[in-house]
């Protein structure tokens, strides 16, 4: 139900950093810059040129973009452009976060975001790169020869976003994270939608897939249980959602299914003797934050992970 | 000679002085039993417990006529206690689970701190002044002492106004709109915080506040897990708290410590920070018992730099507000950027097990520090 500060990315730990602080080390670590909560999207500009002014800065491997101001009242548009610019003087660039918020700074669908193309565009040496922040967030027109890993973390994505990645041109993405959310915060995403992404016509060397934080976990599970993709998945990520025994079901009765190495369901609805029996399957599953679903007017209520 | 952990006058290995006996007001519960396990590694005599109850019947005259030291540890380290002071500070025990009622349980604290003070006012060896034990139940006295002293505090506003009444829970969310924040913890401004926390911000029309607190018909209770309020249940929640006076502190993000929401308890004795402790949320709220766990010290202060520094200087003059009181727990919390912030000083934030400074627990700090300050000596 809450979500922490990215800790790393692609192996790089990522260290909080304000003007007047060394460079963090490139081999190990990336920065982080987050402006105070009363300061706004000029003053993060102003620190990440003093970043930029840094000897050295061309060392960087990466930058998470964090606090941008009042995040909830200023989209990221001019801080995206602000980065995008910077990218002569950002050669070694491999690893972006953009909305690299806690709990603490803004709730996930409070946060303004914007077309985050731009980034994509301007880093052809990017390999990592988290979307953190779903209201406004757009990718349109995604291409990326060397792209690796694409994480889109929202608390409701919308179709459009879905849309953008189904259309992107990655030809080397391995690793996909999604996080739909709940319609409550504006994932209008249904199962079926996610057909083209299973079939396994797009995203020719994904092998790592994640579809979490589901508000309708249930219902994909047997949509993903007998997908085409999973033949060339080693990892299936289908945590943080509102999934119960009728989609472990599903998934324990698939055969491609067992085949994975990795099946990470965390935060679930599971009972105890499904869990015990998703754990005997076969690859490494996750079925830890079990979750209880509450009663509310006499309805039965599951809650995604990461909703608000 | 009597080794440790036997009873009668321990021996300090080579002062050729025996170890000062300690009168505890408390007992009942894990806290009792870590002092008593304190003072046997350190080979000091086994602590005699005066319970608060005794304490309020006189009890502590005749404990006290030797001029031992005396410490007053928690009131709910015998969880029956909280019932009586409510009833104390006229007020009534609330149902199992219900929030208790603050200002009464605070009513019944400050009656006993009193007879406490009255017992023990001619002690030169009583670690702790119960009139400042007092105050530090008192967030908004607090708040104000350390404000006028220059300790950084995080805003804030009380909900009640000069005539003593509370206001309601529209009026709380407009106050804090009108003070230009998008964010509030609000607290009770009597207790600990233990309880009867709320995380509120907004936006607009869009009200959301998390909080352990469950309102029921029947009234708050506590619960393990965070509740979620949106906008009208979020109001409705403030009303049903602010019955009890509040205060509303403005939520000012904090640092990402150890790959974490954290902040820090720094434990302050004779004047000086000694042990320090990380608590990492993933959440509003760092308190222990509410999931959090600890982190690492020393990663945090590898990440903080310079700003550690800060931190327990901050600490330590946030206990010089209260000059006759020997230790409190005090609670630091580091934004972003800007100065480190006092949100909490405790009276008795001093039960941390695993923690060890120079070799030495909390407890046996406290009393080492004591004693040396002393050199060694006390006239009753």
């Amino acid at each position: 139900m809450t979500f922490d500060n990215v800790a790393a990315i692609d192996g790089l730990t990522i260290v909080n950093w304000s003007p007047g602080d060394p460079l963090p080390n490139p081999v190990t670590s990336i920065p982080r810059i987050s402006v105070d909560y009363d300061a706004d999207t000029d003053d993060w500009i102003t620190e990440f040129r003093a970043l930029l002014k840094l000897p050295e800065v061309e060392q960087v491997p990466g930058l998470s973009i964090g606090l941008w101001g009042q995040p909830y009242d200023t989209t990221s548009a001019p801080v995206i452009q602000a980065v995008a610019a910077a990218a002569p003087l950002l050669p070694n660039l491999r690893a972006l976060v953009l909305g690299d918020m806690s709990y603490e700074d803004c709730e996930v669908s409070w946060i303004h975001n914007s077309d985050a193309t731009a980034l994509f565009r301007a880093y052809p040496t990017l390999t990592h790169a988290v979307l953190r922040g779903g209201n406004g967030l757009r990718i349109d027109g995604l291409q990326h020869a060397g792209l690796r890993s694409l994480s889109v973390q929202t608390g409701g994505m919308d179709e459009r976003i879905l849309h953008d990645v189904l259309q992107a041109t990655l030809p080397k993405l391995e690793v996909l994270e999604l996080y739909l959310g709940t319609d409550e915060y504006g994932c209008n995403i249904e199962p079926a939608d996610l057909e083209p992404l299973l079939s396994g016509r797009v995203l020719p060397s994904l092998t790592h897939l994640g579809l979490m934080d589901y508000y309708r976990a249930d219902e994909l599970a047997p949509l993903v249980a007998n997908a085409a993709i999973l033949s060339r998945l080693s990892v299936l990520d289908l945590s943080l959602g509102t999934m119960s025994d009728a989609g472990g079901q599903a998934l324990l009765d698939s055969p491609a299914i067992a085949r994975l190495s990795r099946l990470n369901l965390a935060h679930h609805f599971f009972s105890d003797d499904m869990m015990n029996k998703l754990r005997a399957l076969g690859p490494e599953v996750d079925v830890s934050d079990q979750q209880e679903a509450e009663e509310y007017n006499g309805e039965v209520i599951r809650f995604v992970a990461i909703g608000e | 000679m009597p080794g440790p952990g036997q009873s009668g006058k321990g021996r300090r290995p080579g002062s050729g002085r025996p170890a000062p006996e300690t009168v505890v007001v408390g007992g009942g519960g894990e806290r009792a039993a870590a002092f008593a396990a304190s003072c046997a590694e350190l080979g000091w005599p086994v602590p005699t417990f005066c319970s608060w109850r005794d304490a309020f019947d006189a009890g502590l005259h005749a404990r006290v006529a030797d001029g031992p030291l005396l410490r007053i540890d928690s009131p709910s380290d015998d969880p029956a206690n909280d019932a009586w002071l409510v009833e104390l500070g006229g007020g009534s025990p609330p149902p199992t689970g219900a929030l208790l009622p603050f200002d009464a349980w605070y009513a019944g604290l400050a009656r006993v701190l009193t007879r406490i003070d009255e017992q023990s006012r001619h002690l030169r060896s009583r670690l702790q002044n119960p009139s400042e034990l007092r105050m530090m139940f008192d967030k908004e006295f607090t708040a104000q002492t350390l404000h006028n002293a220059g300790v950084p505090v995080p805003e804030s506003f009380s909900t009640t106004d000069a005539a003593g009444d509370t206001v309601d829970g529209t009026e709380l969310l407009a106050r804090a709109r009108a003070a230009g924040w998008s964010q509030a913890i609000v607290k009770p401004r009597y207790g600990s915080s233990a309880s009867g926390l709320v995380a509120l911000r907004w936006h607009g029309d869009r009200i959301i506040a998390r909080s352990t607190v469950e309102v029921t018909d029947a009234g708050c209770y506590n619960s393990r897990r965070l509740q979620t309020y949106r906008d009208g249940r979020a109001i409705r929640l403030l009303d049903a708290l602010s019955r009890q006076p509040l205060r509303l502190e403005r939520w000012i993000p904090k640092m990402s410590l150890d790959g974490a929401t954290a902040d820090f308890r720094v434990v302050v004795i004779g004047g000086r920070a000694r042990h320090v402790l990380l608590r990492c949320a993933h959440g509003p709220f760092t308190n222990l018992h509410l999931g959090a766990r600890r982190g690492n010290v020393a990663t945090a202060r590898a990440e903080l730099g310079g700003r550690y520094v800060d931190v327990l200087g901050t600490a330590e003059d946030a206990v010089a507000c209260f000059p006759d009181t020997w230790y409190a727990g005090v609670d630091v919390l580091v934004p972003r950027q800007g100065r480190a912030r006092v949100v909490e000083v405790n009276a008795f934030g001093d039960f941390h097990t695993g923690v060890r400074w120079r070799g030495l627990d909390t407890y046996q700090c406290e009393l080492r520090t004591f004693v040396a300050a002393r050199g060694n000596r006390f006239d009753a």
